[in-house]
Formats: C-alpha cells, sequence, structure tokens
C-alpha cells in the first residue's frame, strides 16, 4: 500500500474541512487537484496566479470567464451528442454564442452577432421548443407557445383544436403543423444554417481547446473561496518561500481543521527544522493539542508545497518534498494492528528519503512498553539516518528518554494546578507527564472522585 | 399474528453499548448468503439480545426446531417472500387504477368493477400462498410458539376459503329493488358477502337499473365502493402481516444457515445452559474468526480447516494478556460474542456451554480520532464513563486495550481505579490490555483471573 498526498489528505482532515467551507464535489475536485507532486516552476507558477487574483477587478474578471466557459461546455456537450440536423445547427449556434467571449475574429464575432439579432426575435425556434416525441409528432412548450409574438401560430392551434386536449405543459403536435410552421417563415432556418455550415468544420478545434481551461481555473476560483471562508473567519494565511538550504521556519501555523468541531479561537504555534533539529519527539498533556499541532505541520507542508497560500503567518519552506504521514491504524483482525503497523512502516519508510517530511501520531501503542520502545527506536534511528525531517507524537517516556540526545522534545504545555491545556506547543528539555488524570477528573473517573465514591475498596 | 422474535417487551431486551466493536455485519456476512436488506435485518435483531430466560428458551425451542426438525424452511420462507412480489405487482395495478381514474373519458364505473375484480384477485392469490405454506406443516414441532403460529395460519385460511367459495360471477339472478349490496368483511369474521356477486356486474346491467330505479344503481355503486375498501384494507392488513413474519423468519433462516455452516465445518454448536456466577465451556469458538475462515474455506475450495478454540473454567472477571497477535482479542470476542448470540436464542460454538444471561453488553474499545474536538484519550474516557451507566451485577464490560494514548504509568493507574470499582458494581469484566503491571496488581483478587494468551492461541489461566 503506497503512501500517497490523498491518504494525508485523509489524515489531516483537509478534505473534510474543505468540505465544510465548500461544498462535497468541491473539496473532491480540489483533492484530486492537489494529488500529484509538483515541480519548483509549477509552484511558481501557481503562486504568480494566486497572487494574481487578490486583485479583486482580476478574480471576478476570472470569474466571468469561467462562467463563459462552463456554459460553452455545456453547449458543446449538447452539440456533440446530437444527431438531427436542426438541433444541432441551433446547438452549435448556442455554443459559439459564448464562444463569441474568447475569439478575437471579427468576422465571426460579427456573424455571431446577426445571428443573435434574429434569434432574440424569433424564440420559437429555441431548440428546447421543438423536441422529436416521435417519427410524426413533436413537442412545444406550451409557455413558449402563450408568448404573443406569433399570432400565425396561434391560428394553425385553434384550427388544429388542440388546446382543449391540454393536460401538461406540452402539447403534442404532428410533423405537419411543424411543417407549416416551416412555411411560414424559413428565413432564421435558413441563417442558422448557413451559419452552421461556414463555421462548423473551422471553429469545433479551437473550441476544445479553449475548453481545457475549465480544470485549471475551476482550481484557482475554488481555492479561493476556500480562502475566502478563511478570511470570513479571520484567519491569516501566507504564501511560503522557498529555499534551496535543508530548513523550515515557519510562524503561527494554525490547525484549521478545527473549524468542523466548531472552535472559534485556534491557538497558532510555530515550527521549525533544520539540520540540527530534523525529526522531534512530542510528548503532552491528554488532549493538549499534539495532534492538532501535527496537522497544522501537515497542511501548511502539503499546501505550501502545492503554490497554495498555508494557513500560518508567515512561512520558508525548502523546495517541494514528499509529505508523509502515519496515524493509528484500525485492527487487523488477521495480523493485528502491532504487526499491521509494522509492515506499513516498512513500505514507509522504502517510499521516503531525505527530503520527505514525515508526521507520525502514536504508533506502536498496541503493544507493551518496552516493545514499543524497541521498535520505535529501531524506525526512528532509520529515519534518522535518512535525514527526513518529522515529528513523532508519543507517550512513552522511556523511549524519549533513550533518545535526547539525537531527537529534541516538543511538548504541550498547561498551566496553574489544574493543569489548564494552553494548546501551545514549545521546545523542552524532556517531557514527564500526559496529565491523563485532568481527563478522566473530567468524567469522574480520576482515582479521588472513585475512591469518594466507592471508599477504600479503589 | 404473533412475534416470532418476542421482542415486542423493551424491558425484556439487554442494554448494548458500541455493538459494531463485535464486527456483527462481518460475522453475517461470513455464515450466510442473505441479500443486504435480510442481512441488516438480522444485524438489527442480534443487536437486540434477550435478558429474560423465559422468552431465551423459546427463541431456542423455535431455532431447534428449524434447525432439527427437517422443517422445509426453504420452501416455507420462498412462500412468505412471495408476499413481496404480490405486494409489488398489486400496488403497480392500484397505481395504474389510480391514474386511469383521474382520466377523463374513462366511464368510471367499469373501472370500479375491474378495481373490485383486482383486489379479489390479490386476495386470492393470498390465500394460495397460504394454502402452501399449510401444506408443508406436516412435522412434529416442539416449540408451543411455533404450534401458535400454524394454528394462526390455519384460521386465516379457513376464513379466505369461505370467503372465496361465497363469490361468484353471475350475479343478477336475485337483484331486487331490496337489493342492498352492504359488505362487512373483517380478518376474523367473515359474514354473509351479499355483495361478492358484484363482480358479474356490467354497464349494461347497471343502466337497466338506472333506468327502473335511479336509486337502486346507486347503492349498487356505493356497495361496490365499500366492498372495494373493506377488500383493500384486508388485503393490505394480511400483506403486512405475512410480510412481518417473512421478515421474523429472515432471523431463523440465519439461525439455520449459521448453524449448518458451522457444524458441516466441524464446529460443535449446542445450545448454552444459563447460570448465575462463572462460566465455563469446552473448545469454544470465537464466531467472527471462525466465520472468516469458512468463508474463505469455501471460496477457495479447501476442504478442512483449522479453527482454535479454548476451555474456559469456571471464568468469572478476567484480566487478559500476551504478545501481539497471539489472540488476545479473538479469546475475548469468543466469550463476548458467544454469549451474545446465545442471548439471541441461537447456537454458541462450544460444548459443555455456562453463559450467564447479562442485562447489558458494554463494549469499550480503543479509539479514534473522530470528527469532533476530543483526543483519542478523551473519547475513550468518554466511552469508559457511559460504560459505567450500565454497570451492575449483571453486566458484561469489555475493555479491549484502551487508553493506549497516555503514558503507560497514567493508563496503569487509570484502569487500576476503573476495574476496582466495577468490582464494586459487582460487574464481570474482561480487559485485554498491555499495561501488564495490572495483573501484578490484581494478583490477590481472586475474582478476577489472569488470563495468558500463548502464541499457539491458547488461553490459560496464570
Amino acid at each position: 500500500m503506497s503512501f500517497t498526498n490523498q491518504q494525508t489528505i485523509i489524515e489531516v482532515k483537509l478534505y473534510n474541512l474543505l468540505e465544510k467551507l465548500t461544498d462535497r464535489s468541491t473539496a473532491k475536485f480540489l483533492c484530486e487537484c492537489l494529488e500529484p507532486s509538483m515541480t519548483i516552476e509549477q509552484v511558481n507558477e501557481r503562486q504568480a496566479m494566486f497572487r494574481k487574483l487578490e486583485d479583486k477587478e482580476v478574480y471576478e474578471s476570472y470569474k466571468v470567464r469561467y462562467d463563459h466557459l462552463c456554459k460553452m461546455q455545456k453547449e458543446y456537450e449538447i452539440y456533440v451528442d446530437k444527431d438531427d440536423p436542426m438541433y444541432r445547427s441551433l446547438t452549435f449556434f448556442q455554443m459559439l454564442n459564448e464562444y463569441y467571449y474568447f475569439t478575437e475574429d471579427l468576422q465571426l464575432k460579427k456573424d455571431i452577432e446577426e445571428v443573435r439579432e434574429l434569434y432574440a426575435v424569433r424564440k420559437f425556434f429555441k431548440c428546447h421548443m421543438f423536441s422529436k416525441y416521435d417519427n410524426q409528432r413533436y413537442s412545444v412548450d406550451l409557455a413558449v407557445i402563450n408568448d404573443k409574438y406569433s399570432d400565425p401560430l396561434q391560428e394553425l392551434f385553434d384550427y388544429l383544436e388542440l388546446k382543449e386536449d391540454i393536460h401538461t405543459e406540452t402539447y403534442r403536435i404532428y410533423g405537419s403543423l411543424y411543417d407549416m410552421i416551416s412555411a411560414t417563415d424559413t428565413r432564421p432556418y435558413t441563417v442558422i444554417n448557413n451559419f452552421y455550415n461556414k463555421y462548423k468544420d473551422s471553429v469545433l478545434s479551437l473550441i476544445e481547446e479553449v475548453l481545457k481551461e475549465i480544470p485549471t481555473l475551476r482550481f484557482y476560483l475554488d481555492m479561493k473561496r476556500f480562502y475566502n471562508a478563511l478570511d470570513e473567519r479571520n484567519i491569516p494565511y501566507s504564501m511560503p518561500t522557498f529555499t534551496d538550504e535543508k530548513k523550515i521556519e515557519v510562524r503561527g501555523a494554525r490547525d484549521i481543521t478545527l473549524i468542523t468541531s466548531d472552535v472559534k479561537n485556534i491557538v497558532c504555534n510555530d515550527f521549525y527544522f533544520n539540520n540540527e533539529k530534523r525529526f522531534w519527539f512530542i510528548t503532552g498533556a491528554n488532549g493538549g493539542g499534539k495532534t492538532s499541532f501535527l496537522r497544522s505541520v501537515g497542511l501548511c507542508m502539503l499546501l505550501g508545497s502545492q503554490g497554495c497560500y498555508m494557513p500560518a503567518i508567515s512561512g520558508c519552506i525548502q523546495r517541494p518534498g514528499k509529505l508523509t504521514t502515519f496515524f493509528p491504524m484500525e485492527e487487523d483482525l488477521e495480523k493485528g494492528r502491532f504487526n499491521a503497523e509494522k509492515e506499513r512502516l516498512a513500505v514507509m519508510l522504502s517510499e521516503s528519503d531525505g527530503d520527505t517530511m514525515i508526521l507520525m501520531n502514536e504508533v506502536f501503542t498496541s503493544t507493551d512498553e518496552m516493545k514499543a520502545k524497541q521498535e520505535s527506536e529501531d524506525v526512528l534511528g532509520k529515519i534518522l539516518e535518512m535525514g527526513s525531517f518529522g515529528v513523532f507524537v508519543t507517550h512513552n517516556f522511556p523511549l524519549i528518554q533513550a533518545m535526547e540526545d539525537k531527537m529534541p522534545v516538543l511538548e504541550a504545555i498547561t498551566e496553574g494546578d489544574e493543569h489548564n491545556r494552553l494548546f501551545k506547543i514549545v521546545e523542552k528539555k524532556q517531557g514527564g507527564s500526559s496529565f491523563a488524570t485532568d481527563v478522566l477528573r473530567k468524567y469522574g473517573l480520576d482515582t479521588a472522585s472513585l475512591r469518594k465514591k466507592y471508599g477504600e475498596a479503589i | 399474528m404473533k412475534s416470532l422474535l418476542f421482542l415486542e417487551d423493551t424491558s425484556k431486551i439487554a442494554q448494548v453499548f458500541e455493538i459494531d466493536e463485535l464486527k456483527l455485519k462481518e460475522f453475517i456476512v461470513g455464515v450466510s448468503y442473505m441479500d443486504s436488506e435480510a442481512r441488516e435485518y438480522v444485524y438489527n435483531v442480534l443487536s437486540k439480545p434477550l435478558n429474560d430466560l423465559t422468552l431465551i428458551e423459546k427463541r431456542q425451542k423455535l431455532v431447534k426446531d428449524f434447525c432439527e426438525n427437517q422443517i422445509p424452511f426453504d420452501k416455507m420462507y420462498r412462500a412468505f417472500k412471495n408476499f413481496l412480489q404480490l405486494r409489488r405487482e398489486v400496488t403497480e395495478k392500484r397505481r395504474r387504477f389510480g391514474n386511469l381514474t383521474r382520466e377523463r373519458g374513462v366511464y368510471l364505473f367499469n373501472l370500479k368493477i375491474d378495481r373490485v375484480k383486482c383486489e379479489i384477485d390479490y386476495f386470492t392469490k393470498i390465500y394460495e400462498s397460504l394454502n402452501e405454506i399449510e401444506k408443508l406443516f406436516t412435522f412434529s414441532i416442539t416449540s408451543p410458539d411455533l404450534q401458535e403460529f400454524i394454528d394462526n395460519i390455519r384460521n386465516i385460511n379457513g376464513y379466505m376459503r369461505t370467503f372465496i367459495n361465497n363469490i361468484g360471477r353471475d350475479l343478477m339472478d336475485s337483484i331486487t329493488e331490496e337489493f342492498n349490496p352492504d359488505v362487512f368483511v373483517e380478518v376474523n369474521h367473515i359474514y354473509d358477502i351479499t355483495g361478492a356477486e358484484i363482480c358479474g356486474m356490467n354497464k349494461q346491467k347497471l343502466s337497466g337499473f338506472k333506468a327502473a330505479d335511479s336509486s337502486a344503481g346507486e347503492m349498487i355503486g356505493l356497495g361496490i365502493d365499500r366492498m372495494y375498501k373493506k377488500l383493500y384494507n384486508i388485503n393490505n392488513h394480511l400483506t403486512t402481516v405475512f410480510m412481518d413474519v417473512s421478515k421474523e423468519l429472515q432471523f431463523y433462516n440465519f439461525a439455520i444457515e449459521y448453524y449448518r455452516c458451522f457444524t458441516s465445518f466441524n464446529v460443535e454448536c449446542t445450545f448454552p445452559e444459563f447460570v448465575d456466577g462463572p462460566i465455563s465451556a469446552r473448545r469454544l469458538h470465537d464466531p467472527l474468526l471462525a466465520s472468516n475462515l469458512i468463508r474463505r474455506s469455501i471460496d477457495a475450495q479447501i476442504e478442512v480447516i483449522q479453527i482454535t478454540s479454548n476451555n474456559i473454567s469456571e471464568l468469572s472477571s478476567a484480566i487478559i494478556t500476551g504478545d501481539n497477535n497471539n489472540g488476545k482479542s479473538t479469546f475475548q470476542r469468543s466469550i463476548v460474542l458467544s454469549n451474545l448470540l446465545a442471548q439471541c436464542g441461537l447456537h454458541v460454538p462450544g460444548l459443555s456451554v455456562k453463559f450467564n444471561v447479562n442485562d447489558s453488553f458494554v463494549l469499550c474499545f480503543a479509539g479514534w480520532d473522530k470528527e469532533d474536538s476530543f483526543g483519542r484519550f478523551e473519547n475513550e474516557v468518554i466511552k469508559t464513563a457511559e460504560a459505567f451507566k450500565y454497570a451492575g451485577p449483571k453486566s458484561l464490560i469489555v475493555f479491549n486495550e484502551i487508553f493506549q494514548s497516555t503514558s503507560y504509568d497514567e493508563a496503569t493507574e487509570a484502569l487500576d481505579s476503573i476495574l476496582k470499582a466495577l468490582i464494586c458494581e459487582k460487574c464481570t469484566f474482561l480487559c485485554v490490555t498491555h499495561l501488564l503491571k495490572l495483573t501484578d496488581i490484581f494478583k490477590e483478587y481472586d475474582e478476577v483471573a489472569h488470563i495468558g494468551v500463548t502464541p499457539d492461541h491458547i488461553a490459560t489461566v496464570l
């Protein structure tokens, strides 16, 4: 099982966040766009585009462009699907009506304008009006028929005494009526057909070329929508700078996925990695923000190395490399969690190198303390040898003690006698407690509360 | 029709907390070939184990009759499932009638006659289905509930037979001005169907009436409507009753498939004895693991499979330890899942099994980071606090590797206090853990066994 960006996106809960701030299909689309790794050139290009979109006028113009592209795409799909010649020529015109905004061919624009004028006056030739019911009959929208412009048409309907049979919005009329209508005025049909014949071979490939812009433009506009949602919540974000040096320094990073739990004030933290301090332990109070911190690092690295804004005040990161996350797995009925984790870690190590950022959350907890220490030391030794950056969340204090010379420690700190969680992660010499008692006390399950209830038996 | 599952009284259903940890759905898929709707139904029934010994024994008798007495269950089950198909057909016809009555130009009287005929046709088909089912009951039955069920079917069948015998097609012979096509039709008491022969009515005959006496014509129309409504209601009622039965039979279908599946692979299944006090069993298997292995063997067409079992002797609460992948969770599940199945009236995969009747099953397994803002540890603490709401002398509390996401020492201290509190509540608990210090702490507690599971998956009391 390979480690992919998609997995990271799910584990750091970016998908959930995107879904909350936009919608499901946008979240899915954006996650697919964020999947592939990017070169520095591609990242720079993306950053340039995002900066351009900071200008409101530019942003609005791109939105308009996107709307026209989408309408053109819709007509294009109908056009390639239809084989009825009348329908095709009408749809072709609809498509070119949108292409009008993209072309610089003056003659084409002039021809489109001419047909437009005719089309506006003779609305009953709109493609949805006459749809084929069977070999002989066509249906006509009642709403269109009721328009006042076509008196001859109304006379025809009266003549055929069709009004009494109206039960729903559509008529069912015979081919003879259709022929009668076209006999009253053939001009619009002729003009549209001529237009179609003139341009059908030359313009289609140009349109297809323009339509290729859609996914790219959609990505930027959807991400902008996401960032606008962060603006509404006063959450800062910034574009990282890149360096060839092996270091990462980010200030004011936030775990913005806490928005999905309706957390209002998200505490920010700084983080840095360099040659001396590549891989960190994080330990400290339960519920103190360790996993949140891990996610904030993951989000910054994922979005930053994809040329997007990251949820931090500022940051400088090494050239884009791989990001790998390792969160606890579900029990594997056959192998057991421990063995499944071991296997997965082996795959992770084989796919990683010195440019990989590895984020690990409470690995090897499904075994006894000594075995967990041994296995973790083994894995961390290999990671340090590779030179990867990363973080390892753990409560295994013997492990931290054993590796204190090789790995610095971050701690989720608390304050006061009641160990209030500050959600700040700071560098410490060595962690000592998870302050589990505070959480247990909240639910009456700490030793003191149970002793109060059950007496000296506890 | 009385339920064959005895779930009407909710006070006789044990409470279950976090039952998905037992992977019941996976177990159901492993032993049966049911469709997803049936599996969902069976899962819902298994999620409601009984805590009343009398009801458990009633179910056991039904399961025994179905599994061991050679009842042609397949045919009976198919016949009841037939009601689903009948219902679909009549629903479609009724819908078409509904549409037709809204069309102008359709002569309504003929339509009404056709509608009544449709309902009688449906009624007749229900009768034919019940006839088929009745013929299957030629075996000896030990369960009084099953006997009562069969008697009910025979009664309903009898009433329906009377009704159908009274319906004729040519009815105009005896029509007079006093003609009163009033129809009283009830499920349990079908009276004189004076309007039954309305089926033979047609437009021409009605016109003859109209000319002679307009009120007679109106009354016939009224009678037709009334008869239609009565038949419609009866048919709906019968269909609902038998569809409910066909759903309940899905559970017994599952019971048969499970029993046959396991016994065909030499996993002996018996009904347990229910006791107060310590439990015991010989050659007890984990039903989930067994079902997975059996399914794989069937798919791979391997004949012989080896499934580990364990013997349990005089066990109350236990702390279960052992190396990774030795089978601690499997051993734990062999007790808990088997006990749950037992309280659903099903066989258990073991011999000489003695279980308790629990009022509640509480499962606290290692947690995950959820969508909420609590961490893993706090989510587990919340579950454990919830468990205490159910804690009592007849509850079975199951812990599986909780409190991994805190330091070992703090986790040991927490579980130490919690387990002692549960002892005060006189609960039974089974705790799988890697916190080895707990076994030293509870060495002096007679009621708590330390069970070690070895690499060859054998559990022994240490």
